[in-house]
């Protein structure tokens, strides 16, 4: 498994790496079930330090993604497709939570964002 | 009671490891007076498994901290503790755990890197040849030549094998990578993330290169003038140390104003209130800022939703946010501002 982070990218180190495994489990490259490597191993593959590496796995497991077993290590979770779909929900609205805010703090108002999203969806 | 301490504490040393959950490195109160430079009040300590960063500008004392905990200097006050161990009364217990490799690292140099190895694995009860034989032969450091034949970055590489080949349960470096290209940099960096990999071994190494902490150190103490000014989680002096840029806040008459007196006469009153912000409670959240035309760029050390929301108070606007890198920091601190 491939996590590349990058360091001039504003979106936090350890998000990055979120967002890169949770895609990986979305889009099905990572099996359910399947192991992952250790915190220390990413570490070192990715170029992170242990702690931004130990802060993701953290958040993953929050999320229900993977789990980690003392002594075995951390796997995918056993996702069914509904849970995968809630999961794929959750980052959808997590994502437009951003647009909106940058869409108001800029000045444009809900209506003119609806519109905006009505004609993406076209 | 006391045997069974006795007999636990002889199993703990026969495993090398001094106290096992003690921190690999502890500094406390260390003090050192020279006649031109004072070393105050350092204390920091390094959690077992983990990468420290000790990062400060030239003469700020690094190189100090480090002989002192390596008893090259003696201290005049405080204590250090490595792996548990008090690093004077127990100095040879101590280093036979450590593995140091100093700033500019002299080697005799008509010897070969083999008979290096033999020289100093005689200090050594740990020593593991066969390990120092694969590390040199993975930094492509050929054992029979002579060590005056070496690049700069060979050297630095050789002086890792030696430090490397007990099996040290902490890494002491002093400026490890400064002076090297960057691949050998890279290939410096990458041993320290492979030696922490053990999860029982830690790594201290000081650097005025910010880029090589930003990426591989769990920790980063910063030094400046004698004395530490921060020591945390990385990721979470990266997470308070923030940019904070916004438009000055102009009053719409003046936006609007046809004539450029008046937009001028505006930007000089958006200014004053921004400034005037400054100098109150905000102000003491910023390390730094600059107003360049109309536009006004911080840096703060305590970011916050509660300061996001009151920079947008005074913007008017939600303010932009970008991370700083370790470089930016060291320079606000080196600056030396009231605040932070």
């Amino acid at each position: 498994m491939q996590v590349h982070v990058s360091y001039s990218n504003p979106v936090p180190l350890y998000r990055q790496i979120v967002d890169q495994i949770r895609e990986k489990v979305l889009s099905g490259e990572l099996a359910p079930g399947e192991s992952l490597p250790s915190i220390r191993q990413l570490a070192e593959q990715a170029g992170t330090s242990v702690i931004t590496t130990k802060r993701a796995y953290s958040e993953l497991e929050a999320e229900g993604i993977i789990v980690t077993r003392a002594g075995l290590g951390s796997f995918v979770a056993d996702l069914d497709a509904e849970r995968l779909k809630a999961i794929r929900m959750r980052a959808l609205r997590g994502r437009l939570s951003e647009i909106v805010a940058d869409a108001r703090a800029s000045g444009v108002t809900d209506e003119e964002f609806l519109r905006l999203v009505r004609e993406a969806m076209r | 009671m006391a045997t069974a301490t006795a007999t636990a504490r002889a199993a703990t040393m026969a495993r090398g490891s001094g106290a096992a959950d003690a921190p690999a490195l502890m500094l406390s109160g260390v003090g050192k007076r020279y006649p031109k430079f004072e070393l105050r009040d350092v204390s920091f300590a390094l959690p077992r498994g983990y990468i420290m960063g000790f990062i400060g500008p030239n003469g700020a004392g690094k190189s100090t901290t480090i002989k002192i905990i390596m008893n090259m200097v003696r201290k005049s006050t405080g204590a250090v503790k490595v792996l548990g161990l008090d690093h004077v009364a127990l100095e040879t217990e101590v280093k036979r755990h450590v593995g140091y490799l100093g700033e500019e690292p002299h080697f005799y140099e008509e010897v070969t890197p083999a008979w290096l190895g033999g020289f100093v694995g005689k200090y050594y009860p740990t020593w593991d040849a066969r390990l120092y034989k694969a590390t040199l032969e993975r930094f492509g450091i050929e054992q029979s030549k002579r060590v005056k034949t070496l690049s700069k970055g060979m050297k630095v590489k050789l002086g890792l094998a030696l430090a490397l080949s007990h099996r040290p349960e902490l890494l002491i470096l002093d400026e490890p990578t400064s002076g090297l290209d960057p691949v050998i940099r890279h290939d410096v960096l990458a041993e320290l993330m492979s030696v922490i990999q053990d999860e029982r071994r830690s790594v201290f190494f000081s650097t005025h290169i910010t880029q090589d902490v930003e990426k591989v150190a769990d920790y980063v103490t910063f030094i400046n003038d004698g004395r530490i000014v921060i020591s945390d989680v990385k990721d979470d002096v990266l997470a308070r140390w923030k940019r904070v840029s916004f438009p000055l806040p102009l009053r719409p008459e003046a936006r609007s104003a046809s004539d450029p007196a008046g937009l001028e006469a505006g930007v000089a009153e958006a200014r004053a209130k921004v400034e005037q912000a400054m100098r109150g409670a905000l102000g003491r959240a910023f390390a730094a800022y600059k107003i360049d035309g109309l536009t006004f760029t911080g840096i703060t050390c305590a970011f916050s939703e509660d300061v996001a929301r009151e920079v947008g108070h005074l913007a008017g606007t939600r303010p932009r946010v970008l991370p700083v890198s370790l470089d930016d920091i060291l320079v606000a601190i080196v600056r030396g501002s009231e605040a932070c």
